[in-house]
């Protein structure tokens, strides 16, 4: 009797394990990186589709700086159906996410493009979707595929079915051509909206994706036109004599701003689109140009040498006092508005160099996002996680987008041609 | 009172004479024509003229020769001020603007490939109107003159370097059908 | 109304008849009407003089008058009759106390003689006695001396003998004692020897214990931290507990998010992070492996 007892309170004695709280540790930091993931190349079913659905998806994603897709050939298998997959296999490879999907040919030229996304470690399926799509909305159809995949894994709205219009300019016999072109996101299926043998600057969006505001010198000087992308119909919006410059929309598109030297010095003004009533915002003896409104239109960010050298300076929609926000560097120009409105991608020039940075509204800080020399224009995605600008490589201007934290930077080799003034889409309305 | 006539006076003429003695340090051509009826008819004038200016018919504006072709004025980096150098050149364009009402000029203003287009736009011009202010204070009429600006979208030269970029930074003289 | 004047006036007036009408056709008065008491029995009602009454009442009056002194007369009359009583009452009673007074106090008298006469025959007979006892008890006392001298000499002799044997049995006892005592204390000591080591070796076992965890916590921390991509927008006030489940080899086999941050993609990546730094390093040392089965990791980027 008493040798049971004995036991008995040995073993309880020895279970301290249980009786404990579990043992905590701390996680203070992390690394920075991107997430890896494994997007398989999409089975065909009947006829083989003119676009690599998978292609444009892992590049979309890794061109977002987020995530880090498998090199296609390291992939270690390659399943389009859920039963294929063996999920020991890929936490093996160190992914957190698989794609798998299918694209299958319809009658007609049509496709119906299948996908899943997996959790790799809790091996389930996190979302999946069935899509129509023809032959030539099959890359817009994977750029969906690509912001459904984003949304699901990060949180936030994808800007990969987006578009972004910029000018091209190239010489052609000795003589200089120039274009306003539309592009996806990525670069790819460009259509010319505009071609002149004189200068085309700054592209503006309206804020319903459908008109675009440019600068053209067809007329031998400056004058800004409003173009309707689909129809192709435009109208001249403001050809006074002087400078007409740097057009931007109000968020509401109910007006712009604009640069108008028709006072003898260039100066910002609010044109009012219904009745084109025009009203005069700054009054410096310096160059004030490259307005952009807020995006809740409360206040507009423009250039200003009034101080001696370009800054950035903020005022009232209404007009009044301009308060100056750069106090880094001798250069400060070209601001566009992150899409949440508490950051500014600006041009900052230092040491010779002109180079891309974010500037944080709240908290003052400028952080240098590109590495180039000649870099400017840039334009945040509409989703603010990007920011695409133009750079230069060799002897040509091109195409260059960075993660808004500056993380990942990726170069868009397009075309032929000098490619600068890229301004990103607004999001698409129908989501 | 009268004494500060008669010292006016005296350096007036004093003036006249010293310009109608001077030698032409930039003109060419012997033959001159009279400045105009608005300096008045003056004594002792010579082939050489006023300021040493040379032709200013319109003729001259299509003789390579002729001081007039020199269109182009340059800036240092970020500035609209006109150089010491190039102002003698401003006024002779005035000069001529100002013997030739009927002839017009478009002042061009250009930047380097540096920094915002649309700023370098705006100092493209300020730089025009640099000049123009300049033609005007030298008696042009303001009807002669307009300005515009390139910005730094017309280059003289594509070129990436200092070199390059100081010969875009500049106003060309464009003289209306010449 | 201007243009037919009659007709109206006619109208006004007829309506004002019926107003009149209805005013006094109605009856104003409360409809609530004070009922008659049925106490009382029905009232003869008389024709009477008032002159007559008067008199009649003098008369009543008088009668009432009378009535009452005779009344008080007779209250009155009673009312000395009761007074005089009680005082003969009284009287009588005072009388009879104080008799009694005085029987009492010859009683008592007489009883004190008796006493004293008592009292003194038993003194004589008290003396007599005391004399007698005192010569009995000198007797008495001079043997019970020389008794007692006796047995104190023998006492003190057993004593003296008593005292010997005693001393020398402690003695005895008190060495035994002394022995016993010395080897209980040298096992003692022994024992503690033992138990200070044990406590030393436990103690040291102890600390290398933890010395032991607090390595492993750092080697697991580590991992996870080098394992963890942590989401760029998430800010620093973003934090999340997730309890692991391992098994001997310190493989993942479970975890659970018990307190989410609130973003989707941030719990995602503290998952990840933890399945990715699988198997996490876990001490050699089975009992202080049990401390690592099960452990709970708090992602607090913020708090660095």
């Amino acid at each position: 009797m008493k040798k049971i007892w004995l036991s008995i309170v040995t073993v309880v004695l020895c279970m301290p394990g249980w009786l404990q709280a579990a043992l905590t540790i701390e996680i203070t930091q992390g690394i920075e990186g991107a997430v890896p993931i494994a997007v398989v190349p999409f089975a065909t079913i009947g006829q083989p589709a003119p676009e690599n659905v998978a292609q444009i998806i892992a590049a979309d994603l890794a061109r977002s700086g987020r995530f880090a897709p498998t090199a296609e050939q390291d992939l270690i298998a390659r399943p389009s159906e859920v039963a294929q997959v063996r999920f020991q296999d890929w936490r093996t490879l160190g992914v957190d996410s698989l794609v798998i999907g299918k694209v299958e040919s319809l009658a007609g030229g049509q496709y119906r493009v299948q996908f899943r996304v997996f959790d790799v470690f809790r091996a389930r399926q996190l979302t999946g979707y069935s899509l129509p799509a023809s032959a030539d909305n099959l890359r817009h159809v994977a750029h969906r595929i690509a912001d459904i995949i984003y949304e699901q894994l990060t949180g936030e709205p994808g800007a990969f079915a987006t578009r972004i219009a910029y000018v091209i300019s190239e010489s052609r016999n000795g003589e200089k051509q120039y274009q306003l072109q539309l592009a996806d996101s990525d670069g790819y299926n460009p259509s010319t909206l505009l071609t002149s043998q004189q200068p085309l600057m700054s592209p503006a969006w309206s804020p319903d994706g459908r008109r675009l505001a440019y600068v053209s010198f067809e007329k031998g000087r400056a004058s800004i036109f409003v173009q309707d992308i689909g129809t192709g119909q435009r109208s001249e919006l403001a050809s006074f004599a002087g400078i007409n410059g740097a057009p931007s929309w109000s968020p509401d598109g109910r007006s712009m701003v604009l640069t108008l030297s028709r006072d003898g010095n260039p100066e910002i003004y609010r044109l009012q689109l219904n009745d084109k009533k025009l009203t005069r915002l700054t009054r410096s003896a310096g160059i004030d140009t490259e307005p952009v409104f807020a995006p809740d239109g409360s206040s507009i960010v423009f250039t200003s040498d009034r101080g001696g050298s370009p800054q950035l300076y903020r005022m009232p929609v209404a007009g009044g006092r301009a308060q100056r926000v750069t106090f880094e560097g001798s250069y400060n120009a070209s601001a566009d508005f992150s899409p949440d409105g508490r950051s500014l991608a600006l041009v900052h020039g230092e040491g010779g160099r002109y180079q891309i940075a974010t500037l944080d509204l709240d908290t003052r800080l400028l952080r240098i996002v590109s590495d180039g020399r000649l870099d400017e224009s840039p334009s945040y995605a509409p989703n603010g996680s990007m920011i695409i600008y133009a750079t230069e490589t060799g002897r040509r201007g091109v195409l260059a987008a960075v993660s808004s934290d500056g993380r990942f930077r990726q170069q868009f080799s397009l075309r032929e041609g000098n490619v600068r003034e890229p301004v990103w889409s607004p999001m698409p309305k129908s989501r | 009172m009268k004494l500060v006539k008669t010292v006016a006076v005296a350096m007036v003429m004093a003036w006249i004479a010293g310009c109608s003695s001077t030698g032409g340090t930039k003109g060419g051509d012997v033959a001159v024509e009279d400045r105009g009826a608005a300096e008045g008819a003056y004594e002792g004038a010579t082939t050489t003229g006023v300021g040493g200016y040379g032709d200013l018919s319109v003729e001259s504006l299509s003789d390579p020769n002729s001081p007039l072709s020199q269109r182009v004025i340059y800036f240092a980096y970020d500035s609209s001020e006109v150089a010491e150098e190039d102002r003698p050149l401003v006024e002779m364009h005035a000069a001529f603007l100002a013997a030739n009402p009927g002839v017009k000029v478009s002042l061009e203003g250009h930047a380097d490939e540096r920094g915002a287009r649309e700023y370098n736009i705006g100092l493209g011009d300020h730089r025009a109107q640099s000049v123009r202010r300049m033609l005007e204070l030298q008696g042009v009429a303001a009807e002669q003159v307009s300005t515009v600006s390139y910005g730094e979208e017309k280059p003289a030269v594509e070129g990436h370097d200092e070199s390059a970029w100081a010969m875009n930074r500049r106003v060309e003289l464009v003289y209306v059908g010449y | 109304m201007r243009q037919h004047p009659r007709p109206f006036i006619y109208a006004l007036l007829v309506h004002l008849v019926l107003l009149a009408v209805l005013i006094f056709s109605l009856d104003w008065t409360s409809t609530v009407k004070p009922s008659t008491s049925r106490k009382h029995a029905p009232i003869q009602a008389v024709a009477v003089d008032a002159r007559q009454l008067d008199a009649e009442l003098q008369r009543k009056q008088q009668l009432e008058e009378q009535k009452r002194r005779a009344e008080q007369d007779k209250l009155k009359r009673l009312e000395e009759q009761k007074e005089a009583e009680r005082k003969k009452v009284e009287e009588q009673k005072r009388q009879a106390e104080l008799k009694r007074k005085q029987e009492q106090e010859a009683k008592r008298k007489a009883e004190a003689e008796k006493k004293r006469q008592s009292e003194l025959a038993l003194k004589k007979k008290a003396e007599a006695e005391k004399k007698r006892t005192e010569e009995e008890a000198r007797k008495k006392a001079e043997a019970e001396k020389q008794r007692k001298e006796e047995e104190a000499r023998k006492k003190t002799e057993a004593e003296k003998k008593r005292k010997e044997e005693e001393a020398r049995k402690k003695a005895e006892a008190e060495q035994k004692r002394k022995q016993e005592e010395a080897r209980k204390k040298a096992e003692q000591e022994l024992q503690a020897r033992l138990a200070a080591e044990q406590a030393r070796e436990a103690a040291q076992r102890q600390s290398a214990m933890q010395r032991m965890v607090d390595e492993y916590v750092l080697y697991i921390q580590e991992k996870v931290q080098r394992s963890w991509i942590r989401p760029p927008s998430s800010g620093s006030e973003l934090s999340c507990t997730v309890e692991v489940r391992l098994i001997p080899s310190g493989e993942v086999i479970d975890a659970q998010i018990v307190r989410s941050s609130g973003n989707p993609a941030f719990d995602r990546s503290v998952e990840a992070a933890v399945f990715k730094a699988s198997p996490l390093p876990v001490p050699p040392d089975p009992d202080v492996m049990e401390q690592f089965r099960s452990l709970r990791f708090e992602f607090k980027p913020g708090a660095a």
